[in-house]
């Protein structure tokens, strides 16, 4: 993944304060929702990338 | 071979009930290439191929979609696609990598019927392969549930730019751990090439080993792939069933295949300056703080929760009016739908039904991915 920007998104019918998925911009412009998923690969992928500090996930609005 | 070892070797397939099963493979014959055919430069591993990714580390190397054609033998077969590897920049570092992988789910493995922590019950690999350089390349099994890491290697001697299908018979090992989940079950590696770092001369093949003690993927590589200019490397024709013997290649429909494809990836192409998102239709719910939620289904029930991902130019039309579709707002995914809840620029009132559509983009494009 040739990430340009990744944050963290609201569940919006939650209401609660969760996430409902990371939303991806790549740099060819591709936007991912990638789901808080530990069944995703994306997500895991994600989350080595932080745990490895080669990305920042930005917090939700 | 001679007739009377063919009907010897499917009276054996018979009785091990080997006839009438399937392929484990899915896409093994490289017909269902969802995300394009645009050649891949990245390292990886990148899905390219459904269901089989590609992988290179140092120099460079660039996969492909190979065209099949008379004088390949696997087109004698029925085969149209293979999968290319080509090196573009040449390298011997001790890090290096160039290998091609697919991976099985690992319920497929564990209700394969396959007893695999017998040594007396076999799973068998065949494939199709060709290099443009003669030497040993290798095929690695690796189970990925059991905590102490196991693997196999399969070694196979090429001539140069001479297609040869590789059959082995896998054994099982008391060691091997297959969950009945939806997780990895085993990862198979074609090596095309590996640097010193991840190769010792002494691993065996033909052999279950333990990689925690071993700290290594394969033996050494004698031929020198990866510092060969253009080399090239093909696959086709993958399959892995259970039993001892190599039987024919399971061909299927194109949409049967698509669809086995479908439950890991699948793209929706507008193919249209005004085509739909997807085959679902759209509906709008009512929230007047988030606008409008789009709710669509997978073609068939997927692995796992997919990342939806959209690229081009989509527009979202509710009966006031219309803005774009942008994946912005909260995304849900469950192995079987997808929502997308976000405001849309002129709004729209409660109860309005929406609709989303290509906006003059006939390469727009949706999909989900569940990868392994």
């Amino acid at each position: 993944m040739d990430i340009k920007s990744a944050k963290y998104i609201k569940d919006t019918l939650a209401d609660d304060g969760s996430h409902s998925n990371i939303r991806v911009v790549l740099n060819d412009g591709v936007v991912m929702a990638v789901p808080i998923n530990t069944d995703n690969s994306d997500y895991n992928k994600l989350m080595k990338m932080v745990e490895d500090k080669e990305l920042t996930i930005e917090d939700a609005d | 071979m001679s007739r009377a070892r063919t009907f010897a070797d499917l009276a054996t397939a018979s009785e091990e009930g080997n006839l009438a099963t399937a392929n484990i493979v899915i896409n093994g014959d490289m017909a269902i290439w969802q995300r394009g055919t645009t050649s891949i430069t990245a390292s990886g591993p990148n899905y390219f191929c459904d269901r089989f990714a590609t992988d290179h580390g140092q120099g460079g190397a660039t996969t492909s979609q190979l065209t099949l054609s008379g004088s390949d033998t696997p087109y004698t077969l029925g085969f149209r696609y293979g999968l290319r590897m080509t090196n573009t920049s040449n390298t011997t570092a001790t890090n290096g990598y160039r290998q091609l992988r697919y991976r099985a789910e690992a319920q497929d493995i564990a209700n394969s019927g396959w007893n695999y922590t017998d040594p007396n019950s076999f799973i068998t690999l065949s494939f199709w392969v060709k290099s443009s350089l003669a030497g040993t390349y290798y095929c690695t099994l690796e189970p990925d549930d059991q905590s102490d890491k196991y693997a196999y290697n399969i070694g196979f001697t090429l001539l140069a730019d001479t297609w040869t299908k590789v059959t082995h018979a896998v054994p099982g090992h008391s060691t091997l751990v297959f969950n009945n989940d939806n997780g990895i079950g085993m990862s198979i590696h074609w090596r095309i090439w590996l640097g010193t770092n991840y190769t010792t001369s002494g691993t065996g093949t033909s052999s279950w080993y333990d990689t925690d003690s071993s700290s290594t993927l394969s033996p050494d590589f004698l031929q020198n792939w990866a510092n060969t200019s253009s080399a090239t490397f093909d696959l086709t024709g993958f399959q892995m069933e259970l039993g001892e013997v190599a039987t024919p290649f399971k061909h299927e429909s194109y949409g049967d295949n698509l669809q086995r494809c479908q439950r890991y990836f699948y793209k929706y192409i507008s193919n249209n300056d005004y085509g739909p998102l997807g085959a679902n239709g759209m509906q709008i719910n009512t929230n007047s703080s988030s606008g409008v939620m789009y709710q669509g289904q997978h073609p068939i029930t997927m692995r796992a929760a997919p990342t939806m991902a959209y690229g081009g130019s989509w527009n979202a039309e509710v009966a006031t009016g219309n803005g774009s579709f942008s994946l912005a707002g909260s995304v849900r995914s469950s192995d079987l739908f997808w929502q997308s809840q976000e405001a849309i620029g002129d709004g729209g009132a409660n109860g309005y039904a929406a609709i989303v559509y290509a906006s003059g983009d006939d390469d727009a494009f949706l999909s989900g991915d569940a990868e392994l």
